[in-house]
């Protein structure tokens, strides 16, 4: 007994200090804990501004950390264990709430959606929801979709089974048929309309209620981070900008890109380039001199209805000076 | 690897079920289970949520197609929780359930009796975490909602210490260091399941169906997604518990195969000592008539010729070989008449006596730490076998020319009284202890042994439903431990 005591020691060393060197890179560039989602949308200026050198530049190191939704990443980064994050349009009102502060303007999207199945008796009338199992990621864009969905029939929440689940466990159940309907955001809703075939359709997208929000993304950060590193923000947000002005010119070497980090095929990748509109940092920055990106955290602010305070200025949340300073 | 292990865990414990399909392994398995629940669930929120580098994803899941079927399982996020909650509430108290089966001091043994009020505070929280239950009871109740997660904690906590105390009381309550370490082995299984469970024990499961209530988010926090510690740390952590798991289950196997190896050498024994009894009583039964009648004869003659020498001398012979064949019949039967209570230092001195009718000069000491102790016991057989043990030492001593007293020191030990037996003779090399139960095998050049006393010895222990163990002193000597169940 003693010998094999001694020999898992001895083993248990071995590996340790195996990973003790592993862990004892050192480099000379800040490194940025960045959260993101599976998409294109959220990866695309990002990797672009890694893989052609603008984050290096900048003498930033990114270390990328994979998040299902917003409201997670906000958490995470409320917690500490990460720096940077990429939201959808559903977690915004945690920054109206003043959890989280944006710091860029990423684009204005298309990507939720609202699906349902012919064969379970859904049809193009969101009234024939009523009474369906339909699955949402709660706090997130799908569950603000699918709230105006079933308003737009004069119905609520209590009106439905609703199932409270993440977008990857909406995808399954979806596939496999234990939904009636589901409330999700691209990619999803591309492998779910894919594996489903004719039998399923859109009911609702962020178009169908382009009247009552834009469907904003933003890149955000913690209130106290932002002040303690503001110049590592800035430098952040340049490279960020690089990378928006190489993808607008190449979409496709980007989906490539987007599809290595995703580990998914390029034409899923590609397939993602309509979820939004994807604008250059010098647009971006034309539309926030003019006041149309501030006019549209409003109405998204205001979309929110009793869920925030509508009172709340834009710009409490929304730190324009770091985009128009990052663009000097 | 996290997985892995966890995994590996459980399988072990199930095949260790099955084999030994006892309470101590079904109460291993079952912590096992819970634990692996625990893991299992909170890996499946970590895979569907996100928050974890690669490094720290391989060390959780192994590959990407393992974290991808973690991710796609299709569970509502009320599902998840009350599946870690599962986890979380059960696991505590079949650690603490499978401790006090494994100890047996004094205060253990009076809380047994009361075990079902352990399966009270964690009934509660169970239930409390029941998801709709808990919307319910801290809807609008801040109060409430830090109550149940501090109470909860405090019960993970406080059973955990428990465990800890049960396991460390009874460390310090054994003496016998054979016994010491078997618990010290046995505990190194609990100990490999607490590590993997401290990783994310403290974490509240509410905060998976609560997560995105926005007044619970960031009171609950994000733990189970926030890597509590680094890659490294997690590394070791795993290597930790891998490192005591195995000690633990190699134990445990050991222990089945030196129970099976047990079983085989009893039947050998058994089969051995048939053939034995079957030829000693027919030899017996074959030369008992003649040497009477030769004993018959012997006395006429010696009436007849009362001076003569070799009469005399002749007389002694055949009463000498008359007491032998008596002796060799006698250690082939082991037949126990009664078992009643008799106090162990009548049993002991009984044994003493009877060695010093041959070796008047060997001295003893003997030490009883619980007092006089009483036994069941069969007197005559047991203070015979006893006798062989001490026989054999007072040899073993003279034969190493050390005349120092032998040791017999008495106690109890928990459910069990020990009798051991020390000498400072040479010591029994592994090939002498494979043969030393068997019969008419004997170490000794003398013409006083047929080699039936350890065999005896053995069968009479055996009878008393108790066990001998033999351990090789540190200073060179025989250790005989003779342990009897406790009335």
């Amino acid at each position: 007994m003693k010998k094999i005591i001694a020999m898992l020691l001895i083993a248990a060393l071995a590996l340790t200090s195996v990973f003790a060197q592993g862990g004892n890179e050192s480099s000379d560039l800040d490194t940025v804990r960045v959260a993101y989602m599976t998409n294109y949308a959220s990866l695309c200026s990002l990797v672009a501004g890694i893989q052609t050198g603008a984050f290096a530049e900048q003498g930033i190191e990114v270390e990328l950390v994979e998040f299902a939704d917003g409201p997670t990443i906000i958490a995470a980064m409320e917690s500490g264990s990460i720096d940077i994050g990429y939201i959808g349009h559903g977690a915004h009102k945690l920054c109206v709430n003043g959890r989280a502060k944006i710091f860029a303007f990423s684009h204005v999207g298309n990507g939720d959606a609202v699906i349902g199945l012919r064969s379970h008796g859904v049809t193009e009338d969101p009234a024939s929801l009523k009474g369906k199992s339909i699955g949402y990621a709660s706090g997130t864009s799908s569950e603000q979709i699918l709230k105006w969905t079933l308003e737009s029939a004069g119905l609520t929440m209590d009106d439905v089974t609703a199932y409270e689940m993440d977008a990857a466990a909406i995808t399954s159940a979806m596939t496999s048929g234990a939904l009636d309907a589901c409330a999700n955001w691209s990619p999803a809703t591309f492998t779910i309309l894919d594996a489903i075939g004719d039998d399923a359709f859109v009911l609702a997208d962020n178009v169908t209620f382009a009247d009552r929000s834009a469907s904003v993304a933003s890149w955000i950060v913690m209130d106290k981070w932002a002040t303690e590193n503001r110049d590592l923000l800035v430098r952040f947000t340049r490279a960020l900008y690089d990378g928006m002005d190489y993808r607008a010119e190449n979409i496709e070497q980007t989906a490539e890109w987007v599809a290595e980090v995703l580990g998914t095929s390029y034409d899923t990748v590609y397939a993602q380039r309509g979820d939004a509109e994807w604008l250059t940092s010098d647009e971006m920055i034309a539309q926030i001199e003019d006041g149309t990106i501030e006019e549209m955290y409003e109405v998204q602010k205001l979309s929110f209805g009793s869920e925030v305070d509508p009172s709340t200025p834009v710009s409490d949340y929304v730190m324009f000076d770091i985009m128009l300073e990052a663009a000097e | 690897m996290l997985l892995a292990l966890t995994s590996s865990i459980l399988v072990i414990s199930f095949i260790i079920v099955v084999i030994r399909h006892d309470r101590r392994s079904l109460l291993i398995f079952s912590t096992c289970l819970s634990l692996f629940i625990f893991i299992f669930s909170i890996l499946a929120y970590i895979a569907k949520k996100g928050g974890i580098g690669r490094e720290i994803s391989f060390i959780f899941y192994g590959t990407k197609e393992i974290r991808l079927w973690f991710q796609y399982l299709v569970l509502t996020l009320r599902q998840l929780g009350f599946i870690t909650a599962i986890g979380r509430y059960t696991f505590p108290l079949l650690l603490l359930l499978t401790a006090l089966d494994m100890v047996y001091f004094n205060f253990a043994v009076k809380i047994k009796k009361h075990i079902l009020l352990m399966f009270i505070i964690p009934s509660i929280c169970l239930i409390c975490y029941i998801p709709q239950v808990f919307e319910v009871l801290v809807s609008g109740r801040d109060a409430m909602l830090h109550f149940l997660v501090n109470f909860s904690r405090v019960y993970v906590y406080g059973y955990a210490l428990m465990t800890l105390i049960c396991l460390i009381c009874e460390y310090a309550s054994i003496t016998l260091p054979f016994f010491r370490r078997r618990f010290l082995s046995k505990t190194a299984i609990l100990l490999s399941l607490e590590i993997i469970y401290t990783i994310y024990c403290l974490q509240d499961p509410a905060q998976i169906y609560l997560f995105y209530k926005n007044d619970y988010m960031f009171l609950l926090g994000l733990w189970y997604l926030s890597p509590a510690m680094s890659p490294m740390l997690y590394t070791l952590s795993i290597i930790g518990s891998v490192v005591f798991s195995i000690i633990g289950f190699i134990f445990l196997l050991r222990y089945m195969s030196i129970n099976f190896d047990a079983q085989k050498e009893e039947i050998i024994l058994k089969r051995d000592a048939k053939t034995a009894s079957r030829g000693i009583s027919m030899f017996f039964h074959g030369t008992k008539n003649e040497l009477l009648a030769m004993e018959i004869l012997l006395r006429r003659i010696s009436k007849r010729y009362e001076d003569d020498e070799d009469v005399k001398r002749l007389s002694r012979l055949n009463g000498e070989l008359n007491r032998r064949l008596q002796s060799l019949h006698r250690a082939s039967r082991t037949d126990i008449s009664v078992l009643s209570v008799a106090s162990l230092e009548d049993v002991i001195q009984k044994a003493r006596e009877k060695v010093l009718s041959r070796y008047a000069a060997s001295s003893f000491e003997t030490s009883f730490r619980n007092g006089d102790i009483q036994i069941l016991a069969d007197v005559e057989s047991l203070s015979e076998a006893l006798g062989n043990i001490l026989m054999n030492a007072v040899e073993a001593q003279m034969e190493a020319g050390r005349n120092t007293p032998v040791e017999i020191e008495c106690a109890i030990e928990h459910l069990w009284v020990s009798v051991r037996i020390s000498d400072a003779g040479k010591g029994l090399d592994r090939k002498q202890l494979r043969q030393i139960y068997q019969p008419f095998y004997s170490n000794k050049n003398s013409s006083q042994n047929w080699g039936m006393g350890m065999y005896y010895t053995r069968s009479v222990i055996k009878k008393h439903l108790g066990s001998i163990r033999y351990e090789q002193r540190e200073s060179g000597g025989s250790r005989f431990i003779v342990l009897l169940p406790k009335p």
